[in-house]
């Protein structure tokens, strides 16, 4: 029980400075469109360079949980998810903000952050060893595979018909494809220097979530009569926190798929919570609210991407290789401070690495309690007047965009994506599974050229990509899926020619 | 109503300026040059191994001894602009970069010069002029730690039995990896499959993973991973301080010389003007030189080697003619 | 009959053209290795183009809101926004945002330009907004944005 004895490092007060500090800043930094996880962790670690490991190590730890809770505050208030894990949480927790429920819903978030983040670490202490193992087992097909489950996910989210929600995701796949791939040593689609480096997953994200709300506050400052958009209901953590408490079923699915993603490397703690979010949908009685204010749409998406961040560092911290692009960062961060993750971490460096690990668990304290009270205080953004609020998403989204990588390209592109995703969202299509294809694209891209490689070389391509047990398991999940969205919606054809 | 808005939006006004501060200010101004901070770009993603890497071995550029600089003189900061295997961000370097001394660059050889000759660039090695160089990282020949294999020997004899069958990764195309790749199948005569991973840590992961029959990655990351791994052989013209019993491929009787090794260091734009590169040249090997910069570096496992401007340009102009005419039949 | 005035119909249409056009581009004078990916995606987007378009000519109702009623609100919009793109970097982010988040909030405002205590807060919120925006992004996250001619 390492951890138990190492807890008392935690509660230094300069310990608890970093982690109050790191929380809140990571929050705030967190809510705002652009600042991504993984950005404000790579922000962060210049100023760890002349701390103690294990101070540096709390403050980037209490920044990177943080900063995951914080991307929904903004996914719920505004309709702009702070980074692309929290596009789960805007499909139902905007709906909830509309309705004059935006604390509700923040409560939620929050709550169900806490018990993912808890359930992920707690499988980061016991499970280390075989998770691990487990870990190196996803190769190029296994990873293939998991981006084609990943894909038959799209059509069912966030657009007004499975077959409208596949074709977003195919554009999604399609602008994937652009600039440089350094598998094939190639570019592709290249017509402007602007499109060299191809689209940032962030700077989309920003765009086809932004610039639609903003066009979309600016129709309603033509049209609305009062300022004040919605109105609040008061904020009562406590009735949220029995409701949050007896969503078992939401929770579970959310914790269980947020720790299954975290540990696949590459794999993209990005998706953790819009799988969670499909899984809590199909397995509840009323999927037909979902998208419409649904809280356990909230609760699955939430608890799945805290949940994520523990395993993350499963593979990170016993073989060097991170299961996330934050924990990607993360590693610079072990590195300047001389701890070299593999085996020996936790022998040599016990003292460190588990007080990170558990101020782990005390940021997600502090994440839940200035969670609450941000939530309580942060409601008031529902009531700016609909153009200052236009206003300021639009130069947030340059600036979050222009920092992701100091690029004038960006900004270009996620305009143009957003103007675009504006007019295509007036027929229907979502922002959400655009993104997920951008996601997925160059995971399956890339790992299916390699698998196409490394079954060259030996016994065939087919026979490589459709023998051992992981890959035929995720075959047979695919499959599922398919045919159970197929019958899904005939059951709901049945349901409205009896109406 | 509306002043209770304000209100609020004055707490918020408040939250961020402090979390602003609590991130941290910029530094005071001095006369001539340098009198501002100076930046330096790093063509590849924040955490990575150039860019931490850059921001130790920058450290000590404003260190004063005796109210003296003793280096640069002046604070220097990293902005990363990543992107199509670092081009983005160099071809902005050659292009856009102010040539006033207050924008560096980090390089990477032979990636940048491979990319001149490969692809159609704004840089090559002469519109960038550099003013020193810190780290040297070799490509290593790695093995999964159950492999079959024990020795580079036995892995060629294994290839030249079965050409087309040995899988090899390494970071992606026309990297260091890449290049040692192809002077390995050249130098012992054999036929490989080249597997390009997701950077040097994807092509690591392969190996470990096993999905990959051997690998070429940094000696650096290498040398850290030795429970999971085993290393075969260097690709460099001595054997290296982290790895003393690790032999050189020239040893074993391959001849693959240092053409891969991945040199990192600071450069500027040509057109800058001559007294700043003198001041840089002069005291960007100094930073390079500071005691603490050189204890950070080894408690990271970087590879240090310094170089002045001078030993830079030759060292560029050979990997040019080198480079040339191994990607000749690539292009 | 293609009824461009009916949504489905015309995201259909929509949706055909932009993945004629993908195809051509991932199959005109391109290399079938490197261009395999973009092909297949391009394939199938038009299948399931030509199934929205005959899964949606039954129905035939016309839509409600159509293009030109929401144009009319967001086009001063797309221009600030426009120009703002344009100016940025030459002009500097910080001075061009100010400029831009200001032009909403006129073009946007109930109160219009001739009302000086409005156009006054607008100014002063603008102001307050850039500088907020200058102290965590220049000095906290050293984040070096384009100066351009002025800021």
């Amino acid at each position: 029980m390492d951890f138990l004895h190492y807890f008392s490092n935690v509660f230094t007060p300069y310990h608890l400075l970093l982690l109050f500090g790191g929380t809140t800043a990571g929050l705030i930094l967190g809510a705002l469109p652009g600042l991504s996880p993984t950005m404000a962790v790579a922000l962060i670690i210049p100023f760890t360079f002349h701390m103690q490991p294990d101070s540096g190590l709390i403050l980037l730890g209490a920044m990177y949980t943080a900063t995951v809770a914080g991307g929904a505050i903004s996914a719920i208030l505004v309709n702009v998810p702070g980074a692309p894990a929290n596009i789960a949480t805007a499909l139902d927790g905007h709906q909830l903000a509309r309705q004059g429920r935006a604390s509700e819903a923040l409560h939620y978030c929050f709550f169900s952050s806490f018990v993912g983040g808890i359930f992920g670490i707690i499988i980061l202490i016991f499970f280390t060893p075989p998770l691990a193992d487990l870990a190196l087992k996803f190769g190029p097909t296994e990873l293939f595979w998991i981006a084609i489950l990943g894909i038959t996910v799209i059509g069912t989210i966030g657009s007004k018909s499975v077959i409208k929600g596949l074709m977003a995701g195919l554009f999604g796949l399609a602008i994937s494809t652009i600039g440089d791939n350094p598998m094939l040593g190639e570019q592709r689609f290249v017509y402007s220097e602007h499109m060299e480096s191809g689209i940032h997953i962030v700077a989309a994200l920003i765009g086809l979530f932004a610039l639609p709300q903003i066009l979309t506050l600016m129709e309603e400052s033509r049209r609305e009569s009062a300022g004040a958009m919605f109105a609040l209901s008061e904020s009562r953590w406590l009735q949220s926190a029995k409701y949050n408490f007896s969503r078992v079923k939401a929770l579970t699915i959310g914790s269980i798929v947020g720790s299954i993603v975290g540990v696949i490397p590459g794999a993209g703690g990005q998706i953790a919570g819009l799988v969670a979010y499909d899984q809590a949908r199909k397995t509840s009685d009323n999927p037909q609210n979902f998208g419409k204010g649904e809280p356990d749409g909230i609760i699955a998406a939430e608890s799945a991407n805290n949940a994520m961040v523990g395993p993350s560092l499963v593979p990170l911290l016993t073989l060097s290789i991170p299961g996330s692009p934050t924990a990607a960062v993360l590693l610079g961060g072990l590195l300047i401070h001389g701890l070299f993750p593999g085996p020996d971490l936790f022998t040599q460096h016990a003292e460190v690495i588990w007080t990170f690990i558990d101020s782990l668990i005390v940021a997600q304290i502090f994440m839940l309690v200035i969670g609450l009270f941000l939530s309580r205080h942060s409601g008031w953004i529902m009531k700016v007047p609909s153009h200052y609020m236009a206003a300021s998403i639009l130069i947030l989204a340059v600036f979050g965009t222009y920092s992701i990588q100091s690029s004038y390209s960006d900004v270009l592109i996620m305009a143009i994506l957003g103007v675009a995703m504006y007019f295509a969202s007036k027929f229907g299509f979502g922002p959400a599974p655009v993104v997920l294809g951008i996601i997925l694209g160059p995971i399956a891209e890339d790992n299916f050229l390699q698998g196409k490689l490394i079954g060259e070389a030996g016994d065939g391509v087919m026979n490589y990509f459709f023998t051992g047990a992981i890959n035929i398991t995720l075959i047979l999940a695919t499959i599922g899926s398919i045919a159970y969205s197929v019958y899904a919606s005939h059951k709901m054809k049945q349901k409205a020619a009896l109406s | 109503m509306k002043s209770t808005i304000i209100k609020k939006a004055g707490s918020l006004v408040l939250g961020l300026t402090a979390s602003a501060l609590l991130l941290g200010a910029t530094g005071a101004a001095q006369a001539e040059y340098p009198d501002r901070p100076i930046g330096v770009m790093v063509a590849y993603n924040p955490g990575g191994a150039t860019d931490f890497q850059a921001r130790i071995a920058t450290l000590a550029s404003a260190k004063e001894a005796d109210g003296k600089a003793i280096s640069v003189g002046q604070p220097i900061y990293v902005t990363n602009k990543p992107g199509a295997g670092g081009r983005k961000g160099w071809n902005w370097f050659a292009e856009k970069a102010s040539k006033d001394g207050y924008m560096m660059a980090a390089y990477n050889v032979p990636h940048f010069i491979a990319q001149s000759i490969v692809f159609d660039t704004k840089y090559n090695i002469n519109n960038l002029e550099p003013v020193g160089n810190w780290g040297a990282d070799p490509a290593v020949l790695i093995v999964g730690k159950d492999s079959k294999f024990s020795s580079a020997t036995e892995l060629v004899e294994y290839a030249k039995a079965n050409p087309g069958k040995v899988t090899v990764s390494g970071a992606g195309k026309f990297v260091g990896h890449h290049i040692a790749h192809l002077q390995f199948e050249k130098a012992a005569n054999v036929k490989l499959k080249y597997v390009p991973g997701k950077g040097g840590v994807g092509a690591m992961k392969l190996v470990k993973g096993g999905q990959v029959m051997a690998g070429f990655n940094n000696l650096s990351d290498s040398a850290r991973a030795q429970g999971d791994i085993k290393i075969l052989a260097v690709a460099d013209l001595e054997r290296h301080a982290f790895l003393p019993d690790v032999p050189t491929f020239k040893e074993l009787g391959i001849p693959v010389d240092n053409s891969s090794v991945n040199f990192r260091g600071l450069m500027v734009p040509k057109g800058t003007p001559d007294s700043v590169i003198k001041h840089l040249a002069n005291s960007v090997p100094k930073m390079f030189n500071d005691k603490k910069t050189l204890g950070k570096m080894k408690q990271t496992n970087s590879p240090v080697r310094i170089m002045t401007r001078d030993e830079v340009i030759s060292m560029w102009k050979e990997r040019q003619v080198a480079l040339t005419e191994l990607l000749e039949h690539l292009k | 009959m293609i009824n461009m005035k009916n949504t489905e119909q015309a995201s259909a249409v929509y949706a055909l053209a932009i993945s004629a056009i993908f195809a051509f581009l991932s199959f005109y004078n391109t290399d079938a290795e490197t261009y395999l990916f973009p092909r297949i995606i391009a394939i199938v987007l038009a299948i399931l183009s030509v199934i929205l378009f005959i899964s949606n000519s039954a129905t035939g109702e016309n839509t409600k809101r159509y293009a030109s009623e929401y144009f009319t609100d967001i086009w001063p919009g797309l221009v600030i926004g426009f120009i703002y793109l344009l100016t940025m970097e030459d002009l500097g982010f910080y001075i061009s945002s100010f400029l831009a988040f200001l032009a909403v909030l006129i073009l946007y405002g109930r109160r219009g330009i001739s009302n000086p205590k409005a156009l006054g807060t607008k100014v002063a919120v603008s102001a307050a907004f850039m500088l907020i925006l200058f102290l965590l992004f220049w000095n906290g996250l050293h984040v070096r944005t384009p100066t351009g001619l002025i800021f």
